[in-house]
């Protein structure tokens, strides 16, 4: 049965509670308060991801070098990206070899999906003993996160997939999240714009008192406190693998409560939201969710409430029908179009379409003021695919747009060689968000040519 | 490619297995001494084996020659367990090449089971199911009987990893920082809604606005700023359930657009507004376009209905024409009735007259009724559609509904209850009024809860830190209340709460019985997926949980609750899949008649049969044929199923012929095809995936697309698919898939009847692996069901999982074979499978830390 989930109420609806006031929710008592004003813009690093891959020759531009000087036209998928040619990183030859089947037979798309930010290896199993690696996103949020309310933030626009067999013995876990905290411990999205928005600008309008709000303040320590203890006596009593799990648990107290106390130091003013609140359903069209979706990014980067996100634009091996453009059929089955003109077609087709929401998504970027520019100037965005043509896990489909706080110099098709490591460009940002790492994954080294020519 | 291929065949043992006899899953271990890999075991291998499965050829992926010695041969045990099926079953070496002598091949499978042996996988292991946190539907249920506080909180969690083909799988639910988050949240919602109940306007309001989808196009959606928009009915109606804040009363006001008749003019793009789509197009619920008609007719949308395009003056008609003319739209179309109900119950019960000229300046429709807390399902159609014999019958020409419901508001609450909620007496057993509680109903209450949400006695420490949150908040001057509710929020995201826990014993780690209450919640959560009752709690309590009669007699009452839907909604729907129908939706342009409530009937089918299975007691192999299932008159047409009328779901007999058991059930065949087309593999697959237990391989990523040129037309499906599978590297596969998926042709994509793909006739004639003919889906179900093994031991592999919320070991094998042997001595009984579950080792113990290792 479909649940409706929302109530619509007036905004300046009276509400009571039978007999008593209403409480401000726990989090929103700590409500958005910058951590602190940075002097100088930050870099943020945003990962968009695409299912179920693309076919090079419909996306990498036939010639190298300056995308405007291109003498054809930049490529049938990247189309919707033309006018931002010049804005635009087009990066040809990466290969992550984790994705690769090692022995462990098919099951690409549950593969792709966990390693593409981990550069790991998944290990093939239905549920016992998930393992795939620590994402790339995780990595610069452990490094830097500290100094945002939201260390890194997982968005997307479908939700995973239920039951059944995801991915010929994967478990749906490796196909449904990108961002891993731990080997162990998938970060799964968000999908409803309005829960982004709620957890970004606080939910209620009501504000209360500075003393009320302290006395709350201290009263989520003390519970917090008080479930901290429990865990710890909980963990002696425990054996490794239940230990595990209770310290994903309190791994996440902690982030908590870490923004307790970033909240508490600072006397910085109330962030404003920067946009309007979505309505409270999951939009049903495509364009308008993904779209939300890209303004809430904006508005987080631009509140300097993350510098750290990930979004996935479907589940890996997603089945979602784009009716939007006509195309009954399901993204995944399409991709096995074992030649099908017609069935590679609607792939490129559907292709297209992502390029262009990704399209606003630039845009966007580029009409947001941040420091001394806009946003644009202060981001790495990082637009791609974890399979390259017919389910392979090296060319990978990848464009870089933002400059990075000077990082990429745009307007470029640059191609490396074949089994150029993905994770060298993952280290690469990495590094450039201020992360002292030397290696990632199967990294070979800092990726070159983005900055020089 | 090599390593689909090694998949390939091991994928397949058990797949081939299916039609043989079911000897040989349990194997009894070696009583003598095991024989010699060097002397016995590789002899065997080079004489009968190595001829193909060595380093040059790797036919089927797989070469034996690599193992050279014992040690590294010892290293496989998951290799050897297939090669011992294949050869102890005869299907290698395959036809045509010399079999080994009996006595060989005893030796070789008395050295494979040692090595198995060895490996674990006869070991007496009850295994150990690892602390996993509750999943959304459990913390729903949870918190639902721990507080009745009338919430879903864990709707707006993310959706929960599966694993092993169910969301309860322990190594698979994490918890990231959002979750937490969303925890803390819920936790502080629910503490307030359970102490001061619902927070509700100061005065009665429109709660929500539904709306319907006006048409299958995702391009032309309603605009959500007006209100909640449902699924698309092509009769007009509107359902879903939604969560009433408060016991009180609520008024319902409902709008329905007729469009009825040709009076009705859709041309103009420069007409008022509201004349371009009528009223559908009014944008529902925008300030002004609402208003009623018997809250005030002749205003809203009517003019759109009525007014059509503006085509210069006209004279004024005198009353005696008004009234001719509207006396005529009243007989222009027949009356329908429309009917808004809550759980079934009619609210508004009345009568849709005429054509839009006559009827639609009635306005709003309403009811008043007093509705507890709590979720309900709202429903409101208009009943006599349901038996139209083309829904599109309900569809103009210009591709509006003729009859559909607008909207409908939620206004309230009315004279809500001003008696604190029941929750509050959940918390607070002293009984006091708020505000009269001492501190020691404070301790009291905080024990009390503890005990119930961590679902086992709490020590006077735990309440003691629990209770410190209160006196701490009495100290900063807050009621007892208050300070209550604090503690509450607290106990709420404990980690006891949060997930199932179960301890070791401090003086063993030997496998052992889990406590009582660890099974009092192992019982409730795989029967109720929630916490154990006071009754159940009671009986653990006294340590009497595990007595047999005590067990029976608590097993039987827990079924016969309905909390037990569970295992319909939960375990059936993720076993069936059914969760994934519509996640890809029928090609509106194909399958014009099937909308979102068709699809919503379908799953209801299904899930009205299996509960039916489970309530009756029936033999589980009825899931593979029984002589009725449930339609309404929407289902009974698509169907093609005469003298079934009404929205009402009803059990009607079958004789078998076209319908009978789940394969037969559109839901099933729906969610096995394509959007556009059947797929006999799909279908296959499904089949000996879900019921046989036994997938096959995946097919390798370059096998060519199937040619679609005058599919249907010149050539069959069935003729393309030979040609298609010639290879004899996909006809290994397709042999087995294949045939069952064309036995099942005759129901199109979306489960209908048809003798016809298009302008060929279905040939439904096939033969199975083993050799057996078979025709249609009739012979098809009478095979599976003669040849149940398969069938009840994949049922009770995943049943077993489900209980656990582990997937299952090699070590396993045994407890599942001696539950569907007990079934087939039980008439294959659903309530044997339950009760063995439950009086089995793996669920009523566990391993220790290190005895779970295999």
């Amino acid at each position: 049965m479909n649940y409706i989930m929302q109530r619509h109420l007036p905004r300046r609806t009276v509400l009571r509670a039978l007999g008593a006031t209403i409480g401000l929710p726990f989090l929103d008592a700590m409500r958005p308060a910058l951590a602190f004003a940075p002097a100088k813009a930050p870099c943020r690093l945003a990962f968009v991801y695409f299912p179920n891959g693309v076919q090079p020759d419909t996306w990498i531009p036939q010639s190298e070098g300056n995308i405007s000087a291109l003498p054809e036209k930049i490529s049938r998928v990247l189309e919707p990206l033309a006018p931002y040619r010049n804005d635009i990183l087009v990066l040809g030859g990466l290969t992550n070899d984790g994705g690769r089947a090692k022995g462990d037979g098919p099951g690409d798309h549950g593969r792709a999906g966990a390693a593409y930010l981990t550069g790991m290896h998944p290990k093939k199993t239905f549920g016992k003993e998930i393992e795939a690696g620590v994402s790339i996103d995780q990595v610069v949020a452990n490094a830097i996160g500290g100094s945002t309310r939201f260390p890194s933030l997982q968005l997307g626009c479908e939700d995973g997939i239920q039951g059944g067999n995801c991915d010929n013995g994967y478990s749906c876990a490796y196909s449904n999240s990108i961002s891993w905290r731990t080997p162990n411990t998938p970060n799964p999205p968000e999908v409803r714009p309005r829960a982004v928005f709620e957890r970004l600008f606080g939910s209620a309008d009501s504000d209360l008192d500075p003393v009320r709000r302290a006395r709350m303040q201290r009263y989520n320590r003390s519970i917090l406190d008080s479930v901290m203890e429990d865990t710890k006596r909980l963990q002696g009593t425990l054996g490794t693998a239940d230990r595990r799990k209770v310290d994903e648990y309190l791994y996440a107290i902690r982030e908590i409560e870490g923004r307790i106390q970033k909240t508490e130091q600072s006397n910085a003013p109330r962030v404003k939201p920067t946009m309007e609140m979505p309505s409270l359903s999951v939009p049903e069209h495509y364009t308008e969710h993904s779209r939300l979706m890209f303004d809430l990014i904006t508005a987080a980067f631009q509140t300097d409430s993350t510098r750290v996100l990930t979004f996935q634009m479907a589940i890996e091996q997603s089945n979602r029908a784009y009716r939007e453009i006509g195309i009954a059929d399901s993204h995944h089955g399409l991709t096995h179009h074992g030649g099908d003109p017609e069935k590679i077609e609607k792939c490129i087709k559907i292709n297209r379409y992502e390029a262009e929401q990704f399209a606003y998504f630039i845009g966007k970027l580029k009409a947001t003021p941040d420091g001394d520019g806009t946003l644009f100037d202060h981001v790495m965005v990082s637009y791609g695919s974890g399979l390259g043509r017919d389910h392979d896990h090296d060319n990978l489909p990848t464009v870089l747009t933002g400059k990075g706080n000077g990082l990429f110099r745009l307007g470029r098709h640059i191609k490396y060689p074949g089994e150029t490591p993905l994770a060298n460009l993952h280290l690469t940002m990495a590094q450039q968000m201020g992360v002292p790492a030397e290696g990632f994954a199967d990294a070979t080294g800092k990726l070159r040519e983005l900055t020089e020519v | 490619m090599q390593c689909c291929r090694v998949l390939l065949v091991l994928g397949f043992s058990s797949s081939l297995l299916w039609l043989q006899s079911l000897g040989g899953q349990v194997r009894p271990q070696a009583a003598v001494a095991a024989p010699s890999f060097d002397a016995q075991v590789k002899p065997f291998l080079v004489r009968n084996c190595n001829n193909c499965h060595n380093e040059k050829l790797h036919t089927g992926g797989l070469s034996l020659e690599a193992y050279a010695d014992e040690a590294s041969a010892a290293k496989k045990p998951e290799l050897w367990d297939k090669v011992r099926e294949k050869i102890a079953t005869g299907k290698m070496p395959p036809a045509g090449i010399p079999a080994p002598p009996k006595a060989d091949v005893a030796v070789v499978t008395r050295w494979i089971d040692s090595v198995l042996t060895k490996a674990g996988y006869y070991a007496d292991n009850p295994g150990r199911v690892i602390a996993r946190r509750l999943n959304r539907v459990e913390y729903n249920n949870t918190i639902r009987d721990l507080l009745d506080v009338p919430v879903r909180p864990a709707d707006e969690f993310p959706v929960d990893d599966s694993g092993y083909g169910f969301d309860n799988v322990g190594d698979v639910l994490t918890v990231s920082p959002m979750l937490m988050e969303k925890y803390i949240n819920a936790a502080d919602k629910v503490s307030h809604l359970a102490i001061y109940g619902a927070t509700i306007p100061d005065k009665p309001t429109r709660l929500i606005r539904l709306l319907t989808r006006r048409s299958p196009d995702v391009n032309d959606v309603a605009d959500s700023k007006y209100g909640i928009p449902l699924p698309y009915s092509i009769r007009g109606a509107m359902y879903g359930s939604w969560v009433f804040p408060a016991t009180a009363e609520y008024e319902f006001r409902l709008r329905i657009a007729n469009f009825r008749g040709g009076d009705v003019v859709v041309t103009s793009s420069n007409g008022p507004a509201g004349a371009g789509r009528g009223a559908a197009g009014a944008s529902p619920g925008q300030p002004g376009a609402a208003a009623g008609g018997r809250r005030g007719a002749g205003q809203g949308g009517a003019q759109g209905g009525a007014g059509g395009g503006r085509r210069g003056p006209r004279p004024t008609p005198t009353p005696e024409q008004l009234r001719a003319r509207e006396e005529s739209a009243r007989v222009a179309a027949p009356p329908r009735k429309l009917i808004l109900s809550v759980d079934g119950v009619p609210v508004i019960t009345d009568v849709v007259e005429g054509t839009s000229t006559f009827g639609y300046d009635r306005g709003e429709f309403t009811g008043r009724v007093t509705v507890k807390a709590g979720s309900h399902m709202l429903r409101a159609s208009f009943p006599e559609l349901a038996d139209l014999a083309d829904p599109r019958q309900n569809i103009n020409p210009d591709q509006r509904r003729a009859l559909f419901v607008d909207y409908l508001d939620i206004v309230g609450p009315y004279n809500a209850s001003t008696e604190p909620p029941a929750s509050y007496r959940k918390v607070f057993a002293c009984g006091h009024k708020p505000g009269q509680h001492t501190a020691e109903c404070a301790r009291k209450a905080v024990a009390g809860v503890m005990r119930r949400a961590y679902r086992r006695p709490v020590t006077a420490a735990e309440v003691e830190s629990k209770y410190k949150l209160v006196a701490m908040a009495r100290k900063e001057g807050e009621s007892i209340d208050e300070s209550v509710r604090l503690a509450l929020q607290a106990i709420l995201v404990a980690p006891d709460f949060l997930f199932h826990i179960e301890r070791d014993p401090k003086t063993s780690v030997a496998a052992h019985a889990v406590s009582e209450h660890e099974y009092a919640s192992r019982l409730s959560y795989f029967l109720w997926a929630s916490m154990p009752d006071e009754e159940l709690s009671r009986a653990a309590d006294q340590g009497k949980l595990r007595q047999p009669l005590v067990l029976a007699q608590q097993m039987k009452r827990m079924m016969a609750d309905a909390k037990s839907a569970n295992l319909v909604d939960n375990f059936a729907a993720q076993w069936l899949q059914l969760r994934n129908l519509g996640r890809t939706k029928p090609d509106v342009q194909r399958f014009p008649t099937v909308d979102d409530e068709l699809l919503e009937n379908m799953r209801i089918e299904t899930s009205m049969f299996v509960s039916d299975i489970i309530k009756e007691d029936r033999s589980v192999l009825d899931f593979l044929d029984a002589p009725f299932t449930y339609v309404n008159g929407i289902l009974a047409r698509h169907y093609g199923m005469p003298g079934i009328n009404g929205e009402q779901f009803q059990r009607v007999t079958l004789d078998g012929e076209k319908r009978g058991g789940i394969i037969t059930q559109g839901s099933i065949l729906a969610v096995s095809s394509y959007p556009t087309r059947t797929s006999p593999p799909v279908r296959g697959k499904w089949v000996l995936e879900n019921l046989l237990g036994a997938a096959p391989p995946p097919p390798p990523p370059d096998v060519p697309v199937l040619n679609e040129t005058n599919l249907g037309k010149t050539v069959s499906l069935r003729q393309r698919m030979e040609q298609h599978r010639k290879d004899p590297s996909c006809s290994v596969c397709h042999n087995q898939m294949d045939p069952i998926g064309f036995g099942l042709e005759s129901y199109d994509a979306v489960g209908a009847w048809r003798d016809k793909d298009g302008d060929i006739a279905i040939d439904t004639s096939g033969v199975l692996p083993n050799g057996k003919a078979f025709k249609g889906a009739q012979d098809l179900k009478q095979i599976l069901r003669e040849q149940s093994g398969p069938f009840t031991r994949n049922l009770t592999e995943k049943m077993l999982t489900f209980a656990l919320g582990r997937g299952l070991e090699p070590y396993d094998r045994r407890t599942v074979e001696d539950i569907v042997q007990k079934m087939e001595r039980n008439n294959y009984r659903f309530s044997t499978l339950i009760q063995e579950i439950i009086n089995s080792k793996p669920f009523g113990m566990r391993s220790g830390e290190t005895g779970g290792k295999v």
